[in-house]
């Protein structure tokens, strides 16, 4: 891939749906950036009479929750922990995949179907169950819900990763590199990880967005970090008040809606962009 | 034929050994185990737990431990639960038919209503429908099925007050034979249609990609050539070959579904296995979460088994060798 | 042969073919084929060879369309029909069989069934007898085991085999016109002898009309009757195949005979000639002669207006201010 970083960004913000989901991206990453800045006294004070409607009060434009905390804050914040848990929980599993699926794809053999076989095993047991099972187990803390999405998501890169390994190992350049003798690791990082890189990219931003559903899910089901106000926290606490104030749901909802939507928008974009061969067949 | 059924089944075999390895070593990580558990809802002395430790092999070192738990699996032995009182066969035996129930309409419905758009929006690529079906799956796409769950009680429950917001059926209900399954069909509504709406969008996205690149096809032209009706064209001729990759796509979603039901469930309260794990994981029934973990996968893995062999049907150029 | 008085089996007046309002892509394309007649038709790849087919069929794609002319299939207006009247003629009165044997048959479906289903869809016809009737298309094109062969799928047939099948679909409801596009392309050398064969003896006792496309003037001159040679969407030269393939009017013609190579491999040293340049795509054709740029005999008035149809000889005509060959 001779394309920079920068022409990418470019090329992306003329796709339409590259420039919308970026600048929803951009506005969820302001709201990170920006939390400590605009609520420095976090999201878990109770700042005002609770069950405060949106607009009921100036001080507090999204209203408040059962217990007075305003959900502006915790909107805030909450966005913090749903894109670092989002893209942490991406990397790590990038990184297990790529390293089972270059392995599996590269040498092939006994090696390839024992850590096929172990990658369908992850796959088989329900994703979510393992993750619920695995938080549950070893406590509710965000390093451990980053491992456990982690541990659940990373089968889906392998088994891309091989298939390009297995498709670019068998090409001319490849084969010219092992007869002159370069060592197998320098083939994988070198010559053909590169080249997959298109693929992982795309798949990446659908990685994101997953881990941003599942960190909801789970604080959702009140198996979030205590000390971390997630988005799933703030639908948790909300559903309570479900039937007299339906906003304490909606409004972290919407934001965790719209967030996927980003990424996956973002990620039909790269698809467009990267695999010109795709675009023109649609 | 044999052969590769054989090959499958091994592969299937081995994949259930890890996972049964796998989830072992998860629990054993928990800290305490089924004793202390036990131990916490009574008053037992050191000696009693530890005797009890002796009888449920829990002094044993991990890997001897592994062992019996592995033969005793063979037996369909999953042990005790502590929460329940009662065998862990016994607890998911009654609560499996739910997470099936819930699982298999979820299948049905999402595969149809998603092929069903997938092909409106192929066969009016580009104009106002297409890109209205679209939207609607890019919409359906990002909503996670818990926040849909969430709607659709919020619509349905308190501001139409048309559905029952919890429960597999109404609480005491006396009725009967049809009143009675229309009854469970109303609880289950909502809750099959917040599992579905995410693999709508996906079967939706896949079978419009896939019927696009299949009415391109040259025996699509045959078929034209022919002078067949239009709908026989698309019907019988592509849909049958577009439908190939959904087959596919149907295999992880039993998978998937099965982890949404523990969201789901807990949500509508009903009593089925998603439920169930996630009451094990809070309770510490570390028996329960193994019974639970095994029956699930093992039931994806039949479920893949069974597609595999479907596809074949379906594609006759899938050789058996 | 007798001339055939009645009006021509196929008659193509004038057809245009455009992409959406742009430049056309065929224009004023004039060309008959008569009963019981095979017809060549002959040009490089990007012609309009094939688009002339389908839009004879009315399987243009949609983006395609016939902006003016007529085609008439025994005196009935063709673009002048909806899709559900022509639906009726298609693999009915007129059928077509594709270049590409291996992918021409839908995978999943039994070869028999797809020979089946165009018998019910014209004729009424029971299951068991369209079945009857099926075996024996799949006899008649000379399949062996056809009855075992019926329940089989295309991919466990050859690229033969499957062309056959495909034959067998386009006979099925006697045609009484059967366009075949570059039937033999995709297939061994033995093997396309064998179906030219086959063709030619279908046409025969069936009094077939045929119009074969093809880039071969091998195969037109071993089975054809009269030639339609195009040329970037036009035609440029037509008439009886020994008369035009002896006597080449338009240099276009003459250029293609002479890129063939001659005769066996012992002509080693002879060198083929070949046209210089390329056909031009369609928003690039010069005003005047369509040829005039890669043409050796080009003179001032080929630049100026396109030549007209000019009948060289009987039943022979040549769109060319200056033809190459001898005088008729």
């Amino acid at each position: 891939m001779t394309v920079g970083s920068q022409s990418l960004i470019v090329r992306l913000l003329r796709h339409p749906s590259g420039l919308v989901g970026l600048l929803l991206i951009a506005l969820a990453v302001g709201m990170a950036l920006g939390a400590g800045f605009f609520f420095p006294a976090g999201p878990w004070t109770m700042a005002g009479p609770p069950r405060l409607w949106p607009g009921q009060n100036a001080a507090f434009l999204l209203g408040t929750d059962s217990l007075g905390r305003d959900l502006a804050a915790g909107l805030f914040h909450g966005s913090r922990v749903s894109l670092a848990v989002g893209a942490s929980a991406a990397v790590v599993s990038i990184l297990i995949g790529t390293v089972v699926g270059s392995l599996s794809g590269y040498y092939g053999g006994w090696l390839d179907d024992v850590l096929m076989r172990l990658t369908d095993a992850m796959q088989t047991i329900p994703s979510f169950l393992s993750a619920i099972a695995i938080v549950g187990i070893v406590g509710p803390s965000l390093p451990t819900i980053i491992f456990a999405i982690a541990i659940v998501s990373w089968p889906m890169i392998a088994r891309l990763v091989r298939a390009e390994f297995l498709r670019l190992r068998t090409y001319d350049f490849v084969q010219s590199c092992r007869i002159i003798g370069m060592s197998d690791m320098r083939i994988i990082f070198t010559q053909i990880l590169p080249n997959c890189l298109a693929p992982i990219i795309v798949a990446s931003s659908v990685l994101v967005a997953t881990a941003i559903i599942v960190e909801a899910s789970l604080s959702f089901l009140g198996l979030g970090d205590p000390n971390a106000m997630s988005w799933g926290t703030i639908l948790g606490n909300g559903r309570a008040a479900l039937r007299t104030a339906w906003y304490m749901t909606a409004i972290p909802a919407t934001a965790l809606v719209l967030t996927v939507l980003a990424l996956n928008l973002v990620g039909d974009a790269l698809n467009d962009v990267l695999n010109p061969r795709l675009k023109e067949r649609s | 034929m044999p052969r590769y059924v054989l090959r499958r089944l091994s592969q299937a075999v081995l994949v259930m050994l890890l996972v049964v390895i796998g989830s072992f070593f998860l629990v054993k990580m928990a800290p305490g185990d089924l004793v202390d558990v036990l131990a916490g809802n009574s008053d037992m002395t050191a000696d009693q737990m530890a005797s009890l430790r002796v009888r449920y092999g829990l002094d044993q070192p991990v890997l001897v431990q592994l062992f019996i738990y592995m033969s005793r699996l063979v037996m369909l032995d999953f042990g005790y639960s502590p929460l329940n009182a009662a065998p862990v066969l016994d607890v998911i035996m009654g609560r499996w038919p739910v997470t099936a129930i819930l699982v298999v309409s979820s299948v049905v419905i999402s595969m149809t209503v998603g092929t069903v758009l997938g092909v409106i929006s192929a066969r009016n690529a580009g104009n106002p429908i297409d890109l209205s079906i679209s939207i609607l799956m890019l919409v359906l796409y990002a909503t996670p099925s818990f926040v849909i769950a969430i709607c659709f009680i919020l619509f349905f429950s308190v501001f139409l007050g048309a559905m029952p917001i919890a429960g597999f059926a109404t609480v005491g209900t006396q009725a009967t034979g049809f009143a009675y399954a229309w009854d469970v069909v109303k609880h289950l509504a909502m809750p099959v249609a917040a599992l579905c709406t995410f693999y709508v969008a996906i079967y939706g996205r896949i079978g419009r990609a896939s019927m696009l690149e299949v009415l391109k096809l040259d025996y699509v032209r045959t078929a034209r050539a022919k002078g067949l009706p239009e709908r026989r064209v698309i019907y019988v001729h592509a849909l049958r070959n577009a439908l190939l990759p959904l087959v596919t796509m149907a295999g992880l979603q039993v998978s998937a579904l099965v982890g949404g039901a523990v969201l789901i469930e807990t949500i509508f309260g009903l009593p089925g296995m998603g439920r169930t794990a996630f009451d094990a994981v809070f309770e510490r029934d570390t028996n329960l979460l193994l019974g639970v973990l095994f029956i699930s996968s093992l039931s994806v893995v039949v479920v893949n088994f069974v597609i595999d062999l479907l596809y074949m049907a379906l594609d006759p150029r899938v050789e058996l060798a | 042969m007798t001339p055939a008085p009645a009006a021509p089996l196929l008659q193509v007046n004038d057809l245009s073919i455009r992409y959406g309002k742009g430049v056309p892509l065929v224009e004023q394309l004039n060309f008959t084929v008569r009963r019981g007649e095979t017809v060549g038709l002959v040009g490089e790849s990007g012609c309009g060879k094939s688009l002339t087919a389908l839009a004879v069929m009315g399987l243009l794609a949609e983006n395609l369309r016939t902006s003016s002319g007529s085609i008439e299939l025994e005196g009935t207006n063709l673009t002048a029909l909806g899709q559900n009247a022509l639906r009726g003629y298609r693999g009915n009165r007129m059928a077509m069989i594709f270049q590409e044997p291996l992918t021409a048959l839908n995978p999943v479906m039994t070869v028999g069934a797809q020979v089946v289903e165009v018998l019910r869809a014209h004729r009424r016809m029971g299951r068991a007898e369209a079945e009857r009737r099926a075996i024996e298309l799949l006899e008649q094109v000379r399949i062996p085991d056809a009855a075992e062969r019926f329940h089989d799928y295309p991919h466990r047939l050859s690229g033969g085999m499957r062309q056959r099948v495909v034959i067998a679909i386009a006979i099925a409801c006697n045609p009484a016109l059967l366009i075949a596009d570059e039937p033999t392309t995709a297939l061994d050398v033995t093997v396309q002898a064998q179906i030219l064969q086959l063709l030619k003896s279908l046409q025969r006792d069936a009094d077939l009309g045929l119009l074969l496309i093809t880039h071969d003037l091998g195969v037109v001159r071993q089975v054809a009757d009269r030639i339609v040679v195009m040329y970037a969407g036009s035609v440029v030269e037509e008439g009886a195949v020994d008369a035009v393939l002896d006597n080449p009017q338009h240099p276009y013609t003459a250029g293609l005979l002479a890129a063939r190579p001659h005769g066996s491999f012992s002509a080693q040293g002879h060198r083929l000639a070949d046209i210089r340049g390329a056909v031009p795509p369609p928003e690039s054709r010069p005003g005047g002669c369509l040829f005039e740029p890669r043409c050796a005999h080009a003179q001032a008035d080929c630049k100026a207006a396109r030549p007209p149809r000019s009948a060289a000889g009987q039943d022979r005509s040549v769109r060319c201010y200056h033809p190459v060959g001898k005088p008729n």
